[in-house]
């Protein structure tokens, strides 16, 4: 499994005078059981960029293959591309409408045309994978539920259709900060469990330090950086210069101008709490 | 895309009747209508799309915006137009197997044409030099003296300003809500119209859902801004006229006493 | 010191459920004219329904609040009260009620029957306040998430309140909205509105000059930043975030440095271990 994504352009209202590049030669890889960290601010395209991995949007120039297959194939359909393709927008409790749990989370599985057991045995899958108990929680209504939990139920919606991709949009956005770590860890547990490819938007760069495998930085609808977290992190004057925030170790790291000797980024509490005492260590 | 709509086709330039009281374009609006039904003669639609003309010219939209507006009706229009004149008896012009073009009918279907096609264009300004929320405080101040008849006049123009503000959030809501489902595998487009409007379900239970979360959180909103309904509320627009409010109002006189006279003695 | 807001012994439960649950329970609280307090609390430990509470917009079940002289229940002082202890709630869009920032920003002064030109004054002053005063003319829903909490926030600024209670104003802004939202508040509260912030970030809490900690309705804890942070590992139990200042000292205290406790924030820490160095 693996994405391609080369020289993706998107034009927001083309031919008007209020014509924007929402694109612009956006190029990356992302290969087997990896997850990818896209950050950028607010109007950077990411959101759109998500929209073109699973065929919502298409792009006006560019490819995008996933796992050899290309979208804008003419033979490719939709419904292929989705079965591949999990997307989880923002606020994704926002968009649930059944009358319970688990019918809502039927949606998908019964829009690929699955026969009734098939679509039970992925409602209970996808119960156990976001650790909602299916006695319990499998006939509540969707509307009763707490955040955290409509949250669960809005994302088992998606890995319901067994997406060998799953792309969250900002997933811990307006939680608290336990409900938020709670989620969190629930992505990367599936990401294991499942041996998916995971891309995920946060803006909080202490998550996408910590769980990304790699990183794509967009800048006005550009790709302007990738790599390792711990590289990208280590260009920090560029990162701030996009109007982006260091990890939050990182930056005090910065602040006291202790350095790893090969430059790159420090994320890691412990390893700051080392390097500290080293320094102070020796004038005690 | 669903956000591309636009409403309230407001053309957002500096002009003078872009600065005219929206109470004054009202009644301008309003006239000219009785006037285009008043001229039953060519020299007073003459004179009337004179009068257009000119204040097309003074609104410095481009012509092509109000033409723009004819579009949807265009079908209405030759509708009307071929109606009248085959319907009307008189002198025959052309006589093709049961129809027949009178001099009378060719006449009256050109003046329904010119009317309807003036009208479009005529009220059309309104809405184009006129913000939508501006029309708003107009119809609440021109429909205030009914207050005292129990007439809700400034209910109806705060629903009217709410509801404006959250078109664009609702369409937007709309459209993300659509893509969610693509997402899931919905599929809106194909199918009976049975399977179709089954297929709606999914947009409209969290559309409806999240306007009661807005209408909610605004009405709570609304209240802790102290809001208690229009008695003792000021505006900060206090909506006075001016000079040239005034004397758009003497044309409007001029205007119909000309109609009128061109009507009698033409 | 001048009490702005008096809670005595607070009780409430939503009439409508019939379970039996207190969503606040016994809570009495005053906060000083002039202070910056925050409440914080993870989702459902009843912070919100305190804010509400302060502005009459729900009724205490027992108990009394009082802002100023007035007490919530008392109908006759209702508009007083909001107009003295002003709200911004936590979703930018669902709180501006006009398609024209400016107008919007003018809806609480009109609401309370003030002239025409003063309201000017008071709408131009709010928006230059909160540094919005290039985007009167403009309809909100092109603004930022960080630009429509501005224009809420203006439009209370506007009622000239003395006291203003956020509820959870940034949790739904990104980090560069929630940075300007925050800037906002405290030079409100430096020119001297009192400030009582309904927050679930702890970075904000730590800014303010006193801490009130929510868990289940009740109080848990309250004290100024340095009191609450002394007790780091009961934030941990109450799954509230500590700030990586306070996290760091304890590390370094346990290694056996002799690190001053009234180090909280980051800058403290960075200049504290630069002397050192």
């Amino acid at each position: 499994m693996s994405i391609k994504v080369e020289n993706l352009c998107h034009v927001y209202r083309k031919g008007l005078p209020e014509e924007s590049k929402a694109l612009d030669e956006v190029s990356f890889d992302v290969s087997d059981n990896q997850i990818l960290g896209v950050i950028g601010h607010t109007g950077s395209g990411k959101s759109t960029l998500l929209q073109h991995l699973n065929g919502l949007l298409k792009a006006d120039s560019g490819e995008i293959s996933i796992d050899g297959m290309r979208l804008y194939a003419p033979e490719v359909s939709m419904l292929d591309i989705r079965k591949k393709v999990g997307l989880v927008f923002q606020y994704p409790e926002y968009q649930l409408f059944e009358e319970t749990v688990a019918k809502d989370i039927a949606f998908g599985p019964k829009n690929l045309g699955l026969t009734e057991e098939e679509i039970d045995s992925r409602v209970r899958e996808a119960m156990s994978l976001v650790n909602l108990d299916y006695d319990t929680f499998s006939e509540k209504s969707p509307f009763d539920l707490s955040g955290g939990q409509k949250r669960r139920v809005a994302i088992a919606g998606v890995l319901a259709m067994k997406p060998k991709i799953l792309i969250l949009d900002e997933p811990t956005a307006g939680l608290d900060p336990k409900t938020h770590k709670d989620i969190l860890n629930m992505v990367v547990d599936i990401h294991r469990k499942e041996k998916n490819i995971t891309v995920f938007v946060s803006h909080n760069m202490n998550d996408i330090a910590n769980i990304s495998d790699n990183i794509i930085v967009m800048d006005k609808g550009k790709c302007v950086l990738q790599g390792k977290p711990e590289e990208v992190f280590s260009h920090s004057d560029f990162i701030k210069s996009i109007g982006l925030d260091l990890p939050d170790v990182t930056q005090l790291m910065k602040d006291l101008g202790i350095e790893r000797e090969d430059g790159k980024a420090i994320f890691s509490l412990d390893e700051a709490e080392n390097m500290i005492f080293n320094m102070i260590g020796g004038s005690k | 895309m669903i956000r591309d709509i636009t409403l309230g086709q407001y053309y957002n330039v500096e002009s003078l009747i872009h600065r005219l009281d929206p109470r004054v374009k009202m009644a301008w609006t309003f006239m000219y209508i009785i006037g285009l039904f008043i001229i039953n003669d060519f020299i007073g639609f003459v004179f009337a799309g004179i009068c257009l003309a000119l204040v097309i010219y003074m609104s410095k939209v481009p012509v092509k915006f109000m033409v723009r507006g004819l579009k949807p009706i265009f079908f209405i229009i030759v509708i009307t137009f071929i109606l009248n004149m085959l319907m009307i008896g008189g002198e025959v012009l052309v006589k093709w197997w049961i129809f027949s073009i009178t001099k009378e009918g060719l006449k009256q279907a050109s003046i329904m044409a010119i009317r309807l096609i003036m009208l479009i264009i005529g009220s059309s300004i309104l809405t184009l030099t006129t913000k939508p929320i501006n029309l708003t405080d107009g119809i609440e101040k021109a429909l205030s003296p009914f207050k005292r008849f129990g007439f809700p006049a400034h209910e109806i123009a705060m629903m009217t300003t709410i509801a404006l503000r959250f078109i664009p959030t609702l369409l937007e809501e709309t459209d993300k809500i659509m893509k969610a489902q693509q997402a899931r595998g919905a599929d809106f487009e194909s199918g009976n119209i049975l399977r179709r409007a089954k297929q709606l379900i999914p947009i409209l239970v969290p559309l409806f859902i999240g306007a009661f979360r807005i209408a909610n959180d605004m009405a709570m909103a609304m209240e802790a801004r102290c809001y208690r309904g229009g008695d003792h509320r000021t505006k900060m627009h206090s909506m006075q006229y001016e000079k040239r409010d005034f004397v758009a109002y003497g044309l409007i006189v001029v205007f119909l006493a000309a109609i009128i006279l061109l009507r009698i003695y033409f | 010191m001048e009490k702005i807001v008096r809670i005595e012994n607070l009780i409430f439960k939503y009439a409508n459920n019939n379970d039996e649950k207190r969503v606040l329970d016994d809570i009495s609280i005053t906060i000083d004219k002039g202070s910056f307090t925050a409440i914080i609390g993870k989702n459902g430990s009843g912070k919100s329904t305190i804010a509400k509470n302060i502005n009459a917009l729900l009724l205490p079940t027992e108990g009394n609040v009082f802002v100023y002289e007035y007490n919530t229940k008392a109908d006759e002082h209702i508009w007083d009260i909001r107009q003295c202890a002003g709200m911004v709630f936590q979703n930018p869009d669902n709180q501006i009620v006009s398609s024209v920032v400016e107008d919007d920003v003018a809806f609480g002064p009109e609401n309370l029957g003030i002239e025409p030109q003063e309201i000017r004054r008071r709408v131009d002053y709010a928006l230059k306040e909160v540094d919005m005063e290039n985007f009167r003319k403009r309809p909100p829903h092109m603004l930022s998430g960080g630009q429509k909490q501005r224009v809420a926030i203006a439009g209370v600024v506007a009622m000239k309140p003395d006291c203003i209670i956020f509820d959870e104003p940034t949790a739904m802004l990104d980090p560069r909205g929630r940075k300007e939202v925050m800037k906002i508040i405290k030079e409100l509260h430096r020119e001297g509105i009192t400030v009582i912030l309904i927050t679930h970030f702890m970075e904000e809490a730590a800014q303010a000059d006193r801490i009130i900690i929510m868990d289940d309705g009740k109080i848990e804890m309250d004290g100024s930043p340095v009191e609450i942070f002394e007790k780091s590992n009961r934030l941990k139990e109450l799954n509230l975030d500590v700030p990586l200042a306070v996290e760091l000292r304890d590390r370094l205290l346990r290694k056996g440095l002799n690190i001053s406790k009234d180090i909280i924030d980051k800058e403290s820490m960075v200049d504290y271990l630069c002397q050192l160095k």
